[in-house]
């Protein structure tokens, strides 16, 4: 090349061009064997130094379980927004007494005790807990501090949603304020507008009442306007106060108004039900769930037994109970099957039961094949509600053969139940014996999709006994919600 | 989409088996019923205009064996407005059904009752001037609602259980204009021409019934 050709050279482009888009291409094939064999003899050697590091850690820490050592502090660090009062509140139950025993495990069990609190009052989004060596200049060499390096979650949140859920569908706006005075106190506001559910208020606000975090007490205002014009032709309106520490004391305001598209539509009873009504009650509720998933479980049983007192003031008197009852069990791997049976009992104590307070059984989620809230007494049209009801149920829940991966499952069912005015010229005994001894029984097969949390059911069913003015549903059937039958 | 015929002769089987309907707790009433708003007193008449005056009416029309019942909310009532007449048949009957049913339980009277086909006459004028100006009147002087009420029932985000006449109550000031942030409610009227109008409507009523015993010399 010339000297005076140096800028040609520069700029010129001289073929073949060197192919640099994979630069493996020439590489041997044993030098890629090689490589990849080299990188996983690596990886195994750094997995098993790790494992026997932990073994390692373990052991010194077995030798040394019972060796003394004194928890002198607890410390929270960065917990700018939460009350040292509350951390106080919630960490002292959980250390050693000072004239007890302290160990390596008790200081063990501590730390895990204490980050499983912090972790569950829902303050912080991590806990890093640290033992140091006591900072106080009298202290023992076995006395240590426990320190928790904490991130605590934002105080603000605002979210929007769009759920489905035992046959409705809404959407729905959340206001939350976390840890409102400092002691994991939260404060919430729900607005929503569904498809059954018109329109849903609710502010409550909650506060830990233990220090186990097991108990809250919950004042909460709530408004909801429901649309029954398909079993009922009539919306409600229910607003109320709600004061609860497991057992609840509810104060309600309720409205009952007559949807009236055309005079002959609405039946006479709705209408006389029609007004404003208040009542104040006291109710219990008891549930154990040992199912392993609670909308399709395979091993397991859950119990609900819910009472209501009311009567302490208001138009409505009664004694309601009502429980709900599911049990679960695998037959051969991939076949399970679900008993259910559920029962309610509205006793009216001074006054006649009202419209709200009554029980409504019926649609995709209840008794299948019926329509939603389609069993029991009737004028025309209309729904009147019941005091009395039964429902039971088994479901047999397959996999598809060969894909027992797949989300969808075959499903067959066999549901039955009845709901009743209770007769008061006849004894509980009488009324029940009469209730049980003429059900609405129905059968179907059908196909079963879990969305987690929802349930949704595509079934083909047909009722097998009915009552008169019971509103059937033959044929396709589709379900969505939390609780089945 | 209908059902394939196949699946209909399927479904017309089923159910296999039928009870009779679960027992109603309600029973019919076996005497006609009059709905009406409650009043204070103890004699039956009620509070509200409109129900006074079909009292009135199914009185003056000879009926005899009319119960009334007070414990209904104007919501459940045809239209949400009381009186409401329950019939044989578990019928309900709106306010301007009831001269039906009458003429039908009753029959076709000759002019209504009246002497003359002239009285019938002018009993309708007269009465169309107590609908007018006497009925808004008597509207009006009710006891309007205050307006902690008003507010309450603005703000709420749930429909309101107050009598549509409500909204011409309204003799509280909304606190609305063009400078307001609140929406306008309620209806302005003038009261002092509804109470010259009433006023003039009684005097002349009072001048044309004079010294009659029934209204307008009717049997």
């Amino acid at each position: 090349m010339d000297p005076g050709d140096s800028s040609d050279s520069l700029w010129s482009i001289r073929p073949p061009l060197q192919n640099s888009s994979n630069p493996k291409d020439q590489e041997p094939v044993e030098l890629q064997k090689l490589r990849k064999w080299q990188q996983e003899r690596m990886a195994k050697k750094l997995h098993s130094d790790y494992e026997h590091a932990i073994m390692r850690l373990s052991d010194v820490l077995t030798d040394n379980m019972h060796s003394p050592l004194h928890i002198a502090s607890v410390r929270i660090l960065n917990a700018k927004q939460t009350r040292a009062s509350f951390l106080e509140w919630l960490i002292n139950p959980l250390r050693p007494a000072i004239t007890a025993h302290q160990d390596v495990e008790t200081t063990l069990h501590a730390i895990q005790n204490i980050s499983e609190i912090l972790r569950r009052s829902d303050n912080f989004e991590a806990v890093v807990p640290s033992l140091e060596r006591s900072r106080d200049e009298l202290s023992h060499p076995q006395d240590v501090d426990l320190v928790f390096k904490t991130i605590e979650k934002g105080k603000y949140a605002l979210k929007t949603s769009t759920t489905a859920g035992q046959g409705e569908v809404d959407a729905s706006v959340n206001a939350f304020v976390r840890n409102v005075f400092g002691g994991a106190e939260t404060l919430s506001l729900h607005m929503a507008y569904g498809s059954t559910t018109k329109k849903t208020f609710q502010g409550s606000f909650s506060a830990p009442i233990t220090p186990d975090l097991n108990t809250w007490a919950d004042l909460s205002a709530y408004g909801v306007l429901k649309d029954h014009s398909l079993f009922a032709s009539c919306s409600e309106v229910r607003r109320g106060v709600k004061a609860s520490i497991r057992a609840y004391i509810q104060s309600r305001m309720g409205c009952l108004e007559s949807n009236d598209n055309g005079s002959d539509r609405v039946c006479t009873s709705i209408r006389e039900s029609a007004g404003q009504t208040t009542k104040s009650s006291i109710s219990y509720t008891f549930l154990k769930d040992t199912r392993d998933h609670p909308t399709l479980g395979t091993r397991g049983y859950s119990t609900k037994l819910y009472h209501e007192l009311a009567g302490l003031g208001g138009d409505a008197s009664f004694y309601k109970v009502e429980t709900e009852n599911h049990l679960s069990r695998t037959l051969i791997p991939g076949l399970s099957v679900s008993l259910s049976a559920c029962s309610g009992l509205l006793w009216s104590l001074s006054r006649p039961s009202l419209f709200p307070d009554r029980f409504q059984i019926g649609g995709p989620t209840s008794l299948r094949s019926f329509k939603i809230n389609g069993l029991g007494p009737k004028d025309g049209p209309d729904s009147l509600g019941g005091e009395l009801y039964w429902l039971a149920g088994v479901s047999a829940i397959s996999d598809i053969p060969k894909k027992p991966d797949w989300p969808i499952k075959i499903h067959a069912y066999l549901n039955a139940g009845r709901l009743d005015v209770v007769d008061r010229s006849s004894s509980v005994a009488e009324n029940v014996r009469r209730t049980i001894t003429k059900p609405s029984i129905s059968a179907g097969v059908g196909l079963l999709y879990m969305f987690d949390p929802v349930r949704v059911e595509l079934n083909f069913g047909l009722p097998l006994v009915a009552s008169q003015g019971d509103r059937m549903r033959k044929g396709i059937q589709v379900g969505f919600g939390l609780e089945f039958l | 989409m209908q059902v394939p015929l196949g699946f209909q002769r399927i479904f017309s089987s089923f159910p296999l088996h039928s009870w009779p309907s679960a027992p109603e707790s309600r029973k019919p009433p076996t005497e006609p019923t009059l709905w009406i708003h409650p009043s204070n007193h103890v004699d039956g008449l009620s509070g509200d205009v409109d129900c006074l005056k079909w009292q009135a009416y199914l009185a003056l029309r000879g009926l005899k064996n009319i119960r009334v019942r007070t414990d209904v909310h104007p919501q459940g009532a045809i239209d949400h407005r009381l009186p409401n007449l329950h019939v044989e048949g578990d019928r309900l009957l709106p306010p301007h059904g009831i001269p039906a049913w009458v003429d039908e339980k009753l029959g076709k009277q000759k002019w209504e009752g009246y002497i003359s086909e002239a009285a019938q006459d002018e009993s309708r004028a007269w009465v169309s001037l107590l609908q007018g100006h006497v009925h808004a009147a008597l509207i009006f002087a009710k006891h309007p609602p205050s307006l902690k009420e008003t507010l309450l029932e603005m703000l709420s985000p749930f429909p309101s259980f107050t009598p549509p006449t409500a909204n011409l109550q309204s003799t509280v000031v909304p606190m609305t204009g063009f400078l307001s942030l609140l929406p306008p409610i309620g209806i302005r009227v003038d009261a002092e021409s509804i109470n010259t109008e009433y006023a003039q409507a009684i005097q002349a009523l009072s001048d044309r019934l004079s010294t009659d015993k029934w209204f307008l010399g009717s049997e």
